[in-house]
C-alpha cells in the first residue's frame, strides 16, 4: 500500500498501480465489478477514492465474495478462511491474497494493534469505567493479539443475507456520516456507486456517535442517540435496556425496538434518547411502546434512563479531565456529540 | 509589589489588630454589632474566623451601613460612594475608609483583577461564545479596572430587599452551601456558630451563576435556564438569571412570573435539582397553568435543550485549550450539565395562593 501514499516515487505508485489493477482482474474474474476506485491515504486515513473524482464509482460484490466472519481465522501473522468453510478455491486464494496486500496485511493489523495498545495505555480507573459503562471489555479485556483480530474483523464487516462478513474493496472505505449506502442492487450483489468528489465513504448505518466509535474507532456526531444498556424501574415493574439496534420493528414511519417479556420484565432491544431531525419521536416511542404493555410510570421511566445515560458521559468527561492522548481527545469527543444527540428529546407524540 | 501577567498586585498592608478593632468600634457606633470576629485566613483564603469557636458569632449590619453597589464608583484606584448617593455623610466615611483599609484596597482589587485577567486571557473564541450565550461581557468587554470593580461588587454582594448591596465587614466572609444564613430584618445579619471560618450560605445560585459571581468551578445541587427569550407553540416565554426575585408558592419558592395567556415572563427558572429531582418541571408546569398557557412540557424540554446545547457547545470549544482557567470553565460546565440532569417527572405544587 506505500506505493498509494503521498510520500511515493512515480515509480512506487505506477508499481502500485499495476498490482491493484492485477487484483481487480482477478476479483472481476470472479464475479466482481469495480469502475474507478484506488486505494489512498484521504482525509480519514486508508481509504478509497475515486480514480476521477469527475466520473461516477461502481462496485459490485458477488455473495461469493462476501465471507463470514465465522469463516475467519488468523494464523500467525495472516488471515485466512478456515478450512472448514464452505468456500471455493478461488475465492480462498482471492481472498488471503487481497488481505494480505490491501487490508489486514495492508496497514488493518498496525491500525488495529495501535488503537488496542491505545487503549491497554488508559489508566485503570477509566479502563474500569469502558467497561462497566460503556460494554467495551472487547476492546479491553483479553489477549491484545485477539483483541487486535476482533477489532479488525468488527471494525470492517458488514451485515449482509443474516451474517456478518468481510467484503472485499469495500472493507477498504472509510465510515462518515454522509457516506454512501450499500445496496442489493441485483440479487446476490452488494454495490455502491455514485459520485465521490474525495473519498469513497461508507455510511455510519444506524449508530449514535457512541456506537460508531465502538465499531469504527472514530468520533462523529449524529443527529440521533441510543440508550446505554441498562435496568431499571418502571412502576412497579422493570425495565431492561438492549442495545441491539438491528432488532427492531417499525411504526408510523420509525423504526421502533422489540419488546420482550422475560421474567416478568420488560425489555426493549435498544431505546432512543434524541433525535435532532424528530426530536418528539423518542418520548413518542416509549410512551407507546409502554402503554401497550401496560405499563404505569412511563414518563418517569423515561426521565430516568435519560438522566442515567447522560450521567455516565458527563462522569466519563469527569474521569477524562487529568488526561491527555488522542484517544483520550477522541473519547471526550465522543461524550460531547452523544449529551448533544441526548439533549434532542423535546415533547412526544402519537406513533 | 508583583506584577503577575500585566496585572498589578499589591501587598495587602499588614492590618494591626487595633486598626480592626478601631473599624468595628466605628461599626457598632454607627449601629452595627460584631461579637467573636476576626479577619484570618481558611480554606477559602482570606476571610472572617471566629476569635473563639466555642461562643457564637454575630455580625449585624444596619441599613444605614448597606450601600446599594450602584451607589459605588472608583476614583483614582479607591473605591467610594457616588455624590449622589443618599448614604449619610458618617456611614461614607466609615466605609470608604474600611474598603480602603480591609477589603478593595487590601486584595479585594488584586483578587479581582488577576480574575479579569485570566478571562481575558481566553481564546478569543471562548470569549465571544462566553459573551454571547454566557452573559459574560461585564467582565470580558470594557476597561479593565472597571470590570474589576464589577467583578468585585459582584462577588460581594448581598441581595437586600429590592436590589444588591455591599455590607462591610459581612462581605468579608466566603460563601459555602453549608454557611450560615443572611438573617434579614431591619438589618442585615449572621449569627450563629463555626468551627473556625465563618462562611455565608449561598442564595440560589447553580454552577454557572458561582462562576459568574466567585470565579469557581463548584458543584451546585440546583441548575438555573441561561437567560432567554424563547418564542414557541405556546407563546412567549422571557427567562432571566435574578434569582433573588423570588416568590412562595405555598411552602416552595418560586420565581415571580409577569404575564398571561401568550407571554410570559420568570425572573429565572430551575432545570433540574439533585435533591428534588421532580421539582423542576412541577413548578414550570404549575406556573405556565397558572399563566393560562398550554404546552408546558414541551415548551420546558425546548429550553432543557436549549441550554444543554449550549453548555456542550462551551465543552467543545474549550477542548484544544488547555490552562487553569481553561480546566475551571469545562469543569463548570460539566458541573451544571450534571445538576440539569436531575429533573425526573414532575411534582404538583401545593395550591396555596401565592404570596
Amino acid at each position: 500500500m506505500t506505493g498509494f501514499s503521498e510520500n511515493a516515487s512515480a515509480a512506487e505508485h505506477a508499481t502500485a498501480i499495476a498490482e491493484w489493477e492485477s487484483m481487480l482482474d482477478a476479483f472481476r474474474a470472479l464475479g466482481g465489478e469495480a469502475n474507478n476506485v484506488l486505494p489512498r491515504h484521504g482525509p480519514w486515513g486508508r481509504g478509497l477514492v475515486s480514480k476521477d473524482p469527475a466520473k461516477p464509482f461502481v462496485l459490485r460484490i458477488p455473495a461469493n465474495l462476501f465471507f463470514r466472519v465465522h469463516d475467519i481465522e488468523f494464523a500467525r501473522d495472516a488471515i485466512r478462511i478456515g478450512d472448514a468453510a464452505r468456500v471455493a478455491r478461488n475465492e480462498r486464494n482471492f481472498f488471503e491474497q487481497y488481505q494480505e496486500k490491501y487490508s489486514w496485511g495492508g496497514g488493518g493489523k498496525g491500525e488495529a494493534e495501535r488503537l488496542v495498545s491505545m487503549f491497554d495505555a488508559l489508566p485503570a480507573g477509566l479502563r474500569a469505567i469502558l467497561c462497566a459503562d460503556f460494554a467495551m471489555q472487547d476492546l479491553l479485556e483479553g489477549d491484545h493479539a485477539e483483541r487486535t483480530q476482533r477489532w479488525f474483523l468488527k471494525s470492517r464487516a458488514i451485515n449482509w443475507q443474516g451474517g456478518r462478513g468481510l467484503v472485499p474493496l469495500l472493507d477498504l472505505a472509510n465510515r462518515g456520516g454522509d457516506g454512501f449506502s450499500w445496496s442489493s442492487d441485483q440479487p446476490g450483489f452488494i454495490a455502491i456507486e455514485g459520485h465521490a468528489a474525495d473519498e469513497i465513504r461508507l455510511n455510519l448505518g444506524a449508530n449514535d456517535s457512541v456506537g460508531v466509535f465502538r465499531r469504527f474507532g472514530i468520533a462523529v456526531a449524529r443527529p440521533h442517540a441510543f440508550s446505554l444498556p441498562m435496568t431499571t424501574k418502571i412502576g412497579t415493574g422493570e425495565l431492561a435496556i438492549e442495545r441491539n439496534l438491528s432488532a427492531k420493528a417499525e411504526r408510523g414511519g420509525f423504526d421502533v425496538p422489540e419488546v420482550r417479556y422475560v421474567s416478568g420484565r420488560i425489555v426493549l432491544s435498544q431505546l432512543m434518547l434524541g433525535n435532532a431531525s424528530f426530536p418528539r419521536a423518542p418520548r413518542g416511542i416509549f410512551d407507546t411502546l409502554m402503554r401497550e404493555s401496560g405499563a404505569t410510570g412511563a414518563a418517569d421511566s423515561f426521565d430516568r434512563v435519560l438522566q442515567l445515560n447522560r450521567r455516565k458521559f458527563l462522569d466519563l468527561l469527569e474521569a477524562l479531565e487529568p488526561l491527555q492522548g488522542e484517544l483520550i481527545a477522541t473519547l471526550r469527543s465522543v461524550a460531547h456529540f452523544q449529551l448533544e444527540a441526548l439533549a434532542h428529546c423535546v415533547g412526544t407524540r402519537a406513533l | 509589589m508583583r506584577r503577575n501577567a500585566g496585572v498589578v498586585m499589591e501587598q495587602a498592608s499588614p492590618r494591626p489588630a487595633s486598626h480592626w478593632q478601631e473599624m468595628l468600634d466605628a461599626l457598632c457606633a454607627l449601629g452595627g454589632a460584631a461579637q467573636n470576629i476576626a479577619p484570618g485566613k481558611g480554606a477559602f483564603g482570606r476571610g472572617l474566623v471566629a476569635v473563639n469557636p466555642a461562643e457564637p458569632v454575630l455580625l449585624r449590619i444596619p441599613q444605614n451601613l448597606l450601600v446599594p453597589v450602584n451607589d459605588i464608583e472608583c476614583t483614582d484606584g479607591r473605591i467610594g460612594i457616588a455624590p449622589s448617593s443618599t448614604v449619610g455623610e458618617s456611614e461614607r466615611r466609615f466605609f470608604e475608609a474600611y474598603e480602603e483599609t480591609f477589603s478593595w484596597g487590601a486584595g479585594g482589587r488584586s483578587e479581582s483583577s488577576v480574575l479579569v485577567g485570566s478571562l481575558d486571557r481566553l481564546p478569543a473564541q471562548v470569549r465571544e461564545l462566553l459573551i454571547a450565550d454566557f452573559g459574560f461581557g461585564d467582565v470580558l468587554e470594557g476597561d479593565i479596572a472597571s470590570r474589576a470593580l464589577t467583578q468585585f461588587l459582584r462577588s460581594r454582594a448581598a441581595f437586600w430587599r429590592q436590589g444588591f448591596v455591599i455590607a462591610p465587614v459581612l462581605e468579608l466572609a466566603n460563601r459555602s452551601p453549608e454557611g450560615l444564613r443572611y438573617e434579614r430584618g431591619t438589618h442585615l445579619q449572621i449569627q450563629g456558630y463555626v468551627r473556625n471560618e465563618i462562611l455565608i450560605r449561598y442564595g440560589n445560585e447553580d454552577a454557572c451563576s458561582t462562576f459568574f459571581r466567585f470565579g469557581i468551578a463548584e458543584r451546585q445541587p440546583a441548575a438555573f435556564s441561561l437567560s432567554m427569550n424563547l418564542r414557541c407553540d405556546a407563546g412567549e416565554i422571557v427567562i432571566r438569571r435574578n434569582f433573588n426575585d423570588a416568590v412562595m408558592h405555598g411552602r416552595e419558592r418560586v420565581p415571580r412570573t409577569h404575564g398571561h395567556g401568550r407571554a410570559l415572563e420568570l425572573s429565572y427558572l430551575m432545570l433540574g435539582h439533585g435533591k428534588s429531582p421532580r421539582m423542576a418541571r412541577g413548578i414550570f408546569r404549575t406556573l405556565m397553568g397558572e399563566a393560562g398557557m398550554n404546552d408546558a412540557d414541551e415548551t420546558f424540554d425546548q429550553i432543557v435543550r436549549i441550554n444543554i446545547l449550549k453548555f456542550v457547545n462551551l465543552l467543545k470549544s474549550l477542548e484544544p485549550y488547555e490552562g487553569e482557567m481553561i480546566a475551571k470553565l469545562r469543569k463548570m460546565a460539566r458541573y451544571q450539565l450534571e445538576a440539569m440532569t436531575w429533573c425526573v417527572g414532575s411534582r404538583q405544587l401545593s395550591a396555596a395562593a401565592r404570596q
